[in-house]
C-alpha cells in the first residue's frame, strides 16, 4: 500500500539505527535505460527509496549540475511518457518506493494525476510549492493518496517549521534543505543544516531527511545522528557524468558507501 | 473586479507565491516593509523627493501634434517616460525597492534584465545609495544590448551573463532567483516588472503608478477630460500597469501590445494573447508553454519583450475584459518607430514602439476629437545597432 510505503522506509532504518538513503535521478538522463538501470544499482547499494526529477526547462531551484541532466533530458525528448515510462519501469525493477519530484507547471498541465499512481509513484515533491499556497494541486494530490513533501530551510521561522508540523500529510517527511542556495555538490556540511534540524526535530514529529549539497559519505555521517535520512542528487549525477559505461559500478559502490556512513 | 491582490497576493486566480520555501521568510519581510514604507509619510516624502530631484519627475505628457497630423486621427498623447534619468521608466520602480532594501537593512542588489534598461536603472540607483550589485543578462541580450552592458559596468556593477536555456531574459530571472536564495540575508532582489511572487507585482506596480497618476492630472489640465484610450507595451508589464491603475474605475479604454514578433503563428512573445495559465517565476499567470508544461522560448527583436511570462495582474486584466491585450510585429514596431522618429524627432525604444504601433492604428480607427494616450516607456539610443542590424537584413523588405 503506497501510504504506508514512506513510512516504512524510515521504520526500517531507524530499527537498523541508519539513515535512509534516497538517490535522485532525473528521469531520462542520459536515457530511459540508463536511468533505470542507475536505479537498479543505487537498489543494490542499499538504496532505500529512489527520487525521480522530472525534466523542466527552468528549474530554479537547481544548481549547474542538476539544470544540465534537465537539459540533456529535454534534448532527448524526454516527455511525459517518457517520465511516466521511467517510474513504472523503475519502480517494477527496483521494487523500492518511488518518489516524483516534478516543479508545479509540469503537474499543473497534467489534466488527471492518475497516471503518476498507476506507475508507483508514492509521493510528490515540489520545489516551487511553498506551504501556504492554496494550491489545487494538493487537493488532487490528497485524492489520490500521494503525499506531497514539504521543505523546511534554514530560513524557515520556528512558527513555519510548527505549521509544517501540524499540517503535514500523515506518509510524508519533510525534506530539508541543508543550505542557503541551489541543489549541488558543496565542500562540507554547513552549520546551518544543523541548526535547522534541531529546530526542525523540537517541532515535526514526521522523519526529517536532508537533501541539497550532500556531496558523499562524509557529508552523511555529519548528519547522521541529527536527521532521519538523506537525499543525494547532485553528487550521483556528476559521478555518472564521469564514470561514462562504468557508472553503474560506481554508483552501487558510492550508494554502499552512503548507506554505510549513514549508521549512527 | 478587484484593483488590489488579496493578503496573499492573490489577483483573482492569478498571482500567489510560488518559490523555494527558502525565500519565503525573504518574501515575508519585503511585504511588510512594504506596507509600513506605504503608511509612512517620511518614506513617501523621500521617494517622492528623488523622483523630483533625482530622475526629474514629473514627466512631460505631451502632445504629438505632427504625428496626429499625419495619421488624422484622434489626438496623440506621449508620456514621456523616455525623458526619465537613465532613459526609460525602470527607475521609478528601483528608487523605490533601493530605499525599501536600506529599510529592511540590506546592503546588496541583484537584478535581472533584458534589454538592459532595468540593470542600467538599478545599477543607477546602487551608485547612488552605495550598495553593492550583480545584474544577471542573458547572453544573447549581453550582445544585443552592449551599449547598456558597458553604461552597467561603468556604473559599479557587476554584470553576469547568463548562458542557460534562451539567453535572454527568461534564463537571466532563473539565474538571479537562484542567486537570490544563496544571498538572502544580506541581499535583496530587485525584480524589474510587475511579475514574480508577492509582493512584487503589487509592489512593483505601486512604484510605477506615479506614470498614470501623473498622465491623469496633466491630461485632464491639458485636455479637459480624460483620455478615450490608454496605450501601452506589455513584457512583464511595469509600464503599462503603471498607467493603467490610477484609471481601472474611469471609462477609459486600455490596450497592452504584446510582441508578436516574426508573427503569432511563428516565433513570438505574445503570452496573454497565445499562452495560458500556470506558473512560472513565483507566479500564476499566463506563460508561453507547451502542452506538457514545459516553458517556451519566446521571441521579440525588442529584448525587453522577450518574455514568455507575464504580471498576474494583467492576466486578471484579461480574464475580466477590462484591458484589451493587442499585439504587434517586430516589422511594425519598426515601422511605427521610424515613423514617430521622422515626424516627431523622438526616438523611443523598440518595446515602446510596439505601443506607438497599436495607439497609431487605433487613432486612425477612433478618428478626430478622442485623445490616446500612449506610455513612451523609454528611449531608443540602446536600439541603434540592433534596428541597424535589422534594417539591414531586411533591405529589401517594405520598410
Amino acid at each position: 500500500m503506497a501510504r504506508s510505503e514512506i513510512g516504512s522506509v524510515f521504520a526500517r532504518a531507524a530499527a537498523d539505527q541508519r539513515l535512509a538513503v534516497m538517490p535522485f535521478l532525473v528521469a531520462g538522463d542520459p536515457s530511459i535505460e540508463e536511468t533505470v538501470r542507475l536505479a537498479e544499482a543505487c537498489a543494490a547499494g542499499g538504496a532505500d527509496l529512489i527520487e525521480i526529477g522530472w525534466p523542466f526547462s527552468d528549474p530554479i531551484a537547481d544548481g549547474p549540475t542538476i539544470q544540465a541532466a534537465s537539459k540533456r533530458a529535454l534534448d532527448r525528448q524526454v516527455g511525459r511518457a517518457e517520465v511516466l515510462e521511467v517510474l513504472t519501469q523503475v519502480r517494477r525493477r527496483t521494487g523500492l518506493p518511488v518518489l516524483l519530484l516534478s516543479y508545479l507547471n509540469v503537474l499543473l498541465s497534467m489534466n488527471d494525476l492518475g497516471p503518476l499512481k498507476a506507475a508507483g509513484v508514492c509521493g510528490l515533491i515540489i520545489p516551487d510549492l511553498a506551504l501556504d499556497e492554496p494550491a489545487a494541486i494538493r487537493v488532487r494530490a490528497r485524492a489520490l493518496d500521494l503525499p506531497v513533501i514539504p521543505f523546511a530551510a534554514p530560513t524557515s521561522t520556528d512558527q513555519r517549521l510548527s505549521e509544517i508540523g501540524r499540517t503535514i500529510d500523515p506518509d510524508a517527511f519533510v525534506y530539508c534543505v541543508s543550505l542557503l542556495g541551489v541543489t549541488g555538490q558543496r565542500q562540507a556540511v554547513s552549520q546551518a543544516a544543523l541548526g535547522l534540524l534541531q529546530r526542525a526535530r523540537e517541532r515535526i514529529a514526521a522523519p526529517l531527511a536532508v537533501g541539497f549539497g550532500i556531496s558523499g559519505p562524509d557529508a552523511v555521517s555529519a548528519v547522521s545522528r541529527h536527521a532521519d535520512g538523506v537525499i543525494v542528487g547532485s553528487a550521483l549525477i556528476d559521478l555518472v557524468q564521469r564514470q561514462g559505461r562504468k557508472a553503474a559500478v560506481a554508483v552501487e559502490r558510492f550508494v554502499a558507501d552512503l548507506v554505510h556512513a549513514g549508521h549512527r | 473586479m478587484p484593483t488590489e491582490p488579496d493578503a496573499g497576493g492573490h489577483f483573482g486566480e492569478f498571482g500567489g507565491r510560488f518559490v523555494p520555501e527558502t525565500l519565503i521568510p525573504a518574501l515575508d519581510q519585503l511585504q511588510a516593509a512594504f506596507s509600513e514604507a506605504m503608511a509612512d509619510s517620511t518614506f513617501l516624502a523621500e521617494l517622492e523627493y528623488w523622483n523630483r530631484t533625482y530622475t526629474g519627475r514629473p514627466s512631460l505628457l505631451y502632445h504629438a501634434r505632427a504625428l496626429t497630423e499625419r495619421i488624422g486621427g484622434a489626438e496623440i498623447y506621449l508620456k514621456r517616460e523616455d525623458l526619465n534619468h537613465t532613459g526609460a521608466h525602470k527607475i521609478n520602480n528601483t528608487i523605490g525597492q533601493a530605499l525599501l532594501t536600506r529599510r529592511m537593512g540590506k546592503h546588496k542588489l541583484i537584478a535581472e534584465t533584458g534589454a538592459g534598461q532595468h540593470g542600467v536603472a538599478t545599477a543607477t540607483v546602487a551608485a547612488l545609495f552605495q550598495m553593492e550589485c550583480e545584474v544577471f543578462m542573458g547572453a544573447e541580450d549581453v550582445r544585443r544590448q552592449s551599449l547598456n552592458v558597458r553604461r552597467m559596468e561603468l556604473l559599479g556593477t557587476r554584470v553576469t551573463a547568463v548562458e542557460s536555456g534562451s539567453r535572454t531574459l527568461k534564463d537571466a530571472i532563473n539565474e538571479a532567483l537562484r542567486a537570490w536564495v544563496a544571498s538572502v540575508g544580506d541581499t535583496h532582489y530587485v525584480i524589474g516588472s510587475v511579475m514574480g511572487p508577492h509582493p512584487f507585482p503589487k509592489m512593483v506596480r505601486t512604484f510605477q503608478s506615479v506614470i498614470g497618476q501623473e498622465a491623469r492630472s496633466q491630461i485632464l489640465e491639458m485636455t479637459g477630460r480624460l483620455p478615450d484610450l490608454l496605450v501601452a507595451a506589455v513584457g512583464g508589464g511595469s509600464n503599462a500597469a503603471g498607467l493603467f491603475h490610477p484609471f481601472l474605475d474611469d471609462a477609459v479604454a486600455m490596450v497592452g501590445v504584446e510582441a508578436a514578433g516574426e508573427g503569432l503563428d511563428a516565433r513570438h512573445a505574445a503570452t496573454l494573447s497565445r499562452g495560458r495559465p500556470g506558473v512560472l517565476h513565483g507566479a500564476r499567470s499566463y506563460v508561453l508553454q507547451d502542452e506538457e508544461g514545459q516553458i517556451l522560448e519566446a521571441h521579440s527583436l525588442s529584448a525587453g519583450l522577450d518574455y514568455p511570462g507575464v504580471g498576474p495582474e494583467h492576466s486578471l486584466w484579461k480574464e475580466s475584459g477590462r484591458v484589451r491585450y493587442a499585439s504587434c510585429t517586430d516589422q511594425q514596431a519598426v515601422s511605427a518607430l521610424i515613423q514617430l522618429s521622422q515626424t516627431e524627432g523622438v526616438l523611443c525604444a523598440l518595446e515602446s514602439a510596439h505601443a506607438v504601433a497599436e495607439a497609431i492604428e487605433q487613432a486612425r480607427r477612433l478618428g478626430p476629437k478622442k485623445t490616446i494616450v500612449v506610455c513612451l516607456s523609454g528611449r531608443g539610443d540602446k536600439d541603434v545597432e540592433e534596428l541597424n542590424r535589422y534594417l539591414e537584413a531586411h533591405r529589401d523588405g517594405q520598410i
